[in-house]
């Protein structure tokens, strides 16, 4: 089987980094960003992108990719 | 006109829910439970959103940022965020135990993993205990709805209707109902959320740079987590992130909810999707700074919503809101009854009694829903003061579920004793720092602490006993579907 470390990483290291781990450099007002204080804005942009960096790791999941095929063998 | 539409919208909910009945319904718990496995990835969305987006979410969160500030909006958009990441790669492992259980609650998975009847008991003593705090929330919520709109329906009524209603549902199709009415609540409180967005940023001046604005001028506080010291409120954020993003699947209603699905790909693929539909929250933050900045000193602050929907919209807006609010508050009541009724009937009664009938187990199960709605609206009518912002207790209690679950998936040598001693430290520690007033070490959550005790109970524990030989067959077994897949 693929390895699944690239999965983990992007999946869960990244998404836990930018919001826990970076905390201390988001956590200010200015500067704003389309009116919304830093900290807010930055909240929001972890939003979509924490959903693409689980799409990605998605596509990258070993898992998946067997669970398909057996699925797919199952139909037939 | 306002009630026109608030009872349009409930009278909408029943007859979804009565079109959502499939076949014979009541026959077998796990249909009744969990649809036997049959949600597809649109009603795995729903039915996993339908029940976490609760009143609270609508009423509650805008409320506590009005007077709190960014200490409550940071802890919970960055919880429930994280929830997500952590469920993509803990829901799959959920739902293949589910499987090998045949489970149709947390209960049952608890039990089956560790061969043991009394962990399956613990597991459904402490999800009914903690469960009551968040159905007794939807109750405060529909209190502040019914109080503060005037839509010509009193809180008695409006409470005695939603939660015959909430009856209504699990009594004419089990899982189902709730899950396709949760279509049309979720339409609903999205949409009164975006309203009362869209309406604050478009009335004052300079839109949302405004509202921010001005907030960063007149009180900068808000807009922050206090970060001098670190106990003012770092740690606590901090810490309450981590322990309820680590609990978001270990509340029963949501572990129910994982196991409705027909496999493990569309469990991942619904945590891609789950972080985008929590576009709310930016038109939910800002509501509540808007309402900071422009209503100040409003009686409660749950009320700044709802203050900033009435009086800027026109009366159907406001039935819509009211309806919105007030479905969510019923459906999230009715699975939340539904999960009780069946952790009672097969974790507790089951138990006591093996030789139960499924069909009167089933019968069990909706007697069981109907006796705590009742008394839930009991506690609603004659103790309101009871229902004070409980969510974040319900959590520190279900939580201390984790440990078991987690060890279960990784840890060969994790025994009966370890698990449930440490649950029940746990338990009693979130007790003790509840009643004696005691201040929580470093400013932390105090779920926060109790879970670290009880994994250092588990853990110690379950290196001094030894598993017996069913538990670890059955947990080669589950690592052997693992490898296969």
């Amino acid at each position: 089987m693929k390895s699944r470390i690239p999965t983990i990483i992007i999946g869960f290291v990244i998404p836990m980094a930018a919001i826990l781990l970076a905390f201390p450099l988001y956590n200010k007002i200015e500067p704003f960003v389309f009116g919304f204080s830093f900290n807010y804005a930055w909240m929001f942009a972890w939003l979509g992108l924490t959903s693409l960096c689980l799409l990605i790791a998605f596509n990258l999941d070993p898992y998946n990719k067997k669970v398909d095929d057996k699925d797919e063998k199952e139909a037939k | 006109m306002a009630l026109a539409v608030f009872s349009g919208i409930l009278i909408l909910s029943l007859v979804i829910a009565i079109a959502s009945k499939k076949g014979a319904i009541g026959s077998s718990m796990n249909d009744v439970m969990v649809a036997s496995g049959g949600f597809g990835a649109f009603l795995i969305f729903f039915v996993s959103v339908g029940e976490i987006y609760s009143i609270g979410t609508m009423l509650g969160a805008p409320g506590s940022i009005y007077a709190k500030g960014a200490m409550y909006g940071t802890w919970f958009i960055c919880y429930i965020l994280l929830a997500y990441v952590v469920g993509y790669f803990l829901n799959p492992a959920i739902w293949r135990m589910g499987k090998l259980a045949n489970a149709v609650s947390i209960g049952d998975v608890i039990g089956w993993r560790y061969n043991s009847k009394a962990m399956q008991v613990l597991t459904a003593v402490i999800g009914i205990m903690f469960l009551t705090p968040w159905i007794q929330n939807q109750f405060a919520g529909m209190a502040i709805l019914f109080n503060y709109l005037d839509i010509g329906v009193s809180f008695g009524a409006g409470v005695v209707i939603s939660s015959a209603l909430a009856f209504a549902y699990i009594a004419i199709a089990g899982i189902r109902a709730p899950a396709w009415v949760s279509v049309l609540k979720d339409i609903l409180l999205v949409l009164a959320i975006v309203i009362a967005g869209i309406t604050a940023a478009m009335k004052m001046p300079g839109g949302v740079g405004g509202i921010f604005k001005s907030v960063a001028a007149s009180a900068p506080e808000m807009l922050t987590v206090p970060m001098e010291p670190v106990t003012a409120g770092f740690t606590f954020v901090i810490s309450t992130i981590l322990f309820q993003m680590l609990g978001f699947y270990m509340l029963p209603i949501s572990f129910q909810a994982i196991l409705t699905s027909k496999n493990e790909t569309n469990l991942r693929r619904n945590s891609i999707y789950m972080p985008l539909y929590m576009i709310m929250f930016p038109f939910l933050v800002i509501t509540a700074y808007f309402a900071f900045a422009t209503i100040p000193g409003l009686d409660k602050p749950d009320y700044a919503l709802l203050a900033v929907v009435v009086q800027n919209l026109p009366p159907w807006v406001v039935g819509l809101v009211a309806g919105g609010g007030a479905l969510t508050a019923i459906l999230v009541m009715a699975i939340t009854a539904l999960c009780v009724g069946g952790l009672f009937s097969k974790n507790i009664l089951g138990v006591l009694n093996p030789n139960m009938k499924e069909s009167s187990m089933v019968l069990w199960t909706r007697a069981a829903t109907g006796i705590f709605l009742f008394f839930g609206v009991m506690s609603a009518l004659y103790f309101p003061q009871l229902m004070a912002n409980v969510v974040t207790l319900a959590y520190s209690g279900l939580t201390q579920t984790f440990i078991a679950i987690f060890f279960g998936f990784f840890w060969r040598g994790a025994t009966k004793w370890g698990i449930g001693a440490g649950m029940v430290v746990g338990i009693l520690s979130i007790f003790y720092f509840k009643f004696s007033g005691v201040p929580v070490p470093f400013g932390f959550n105090p779920g926060f602490i109790a879970i670290s005790l009880n994994l250092v109970v588990a853990v110690a524990l379950s290196l001094a006993t030894k598993a017996d030989a069913e538990s670890l067959s059955r947990f080669e077994k589950f690592k052997a579907v693992k490898s296969k897949i």
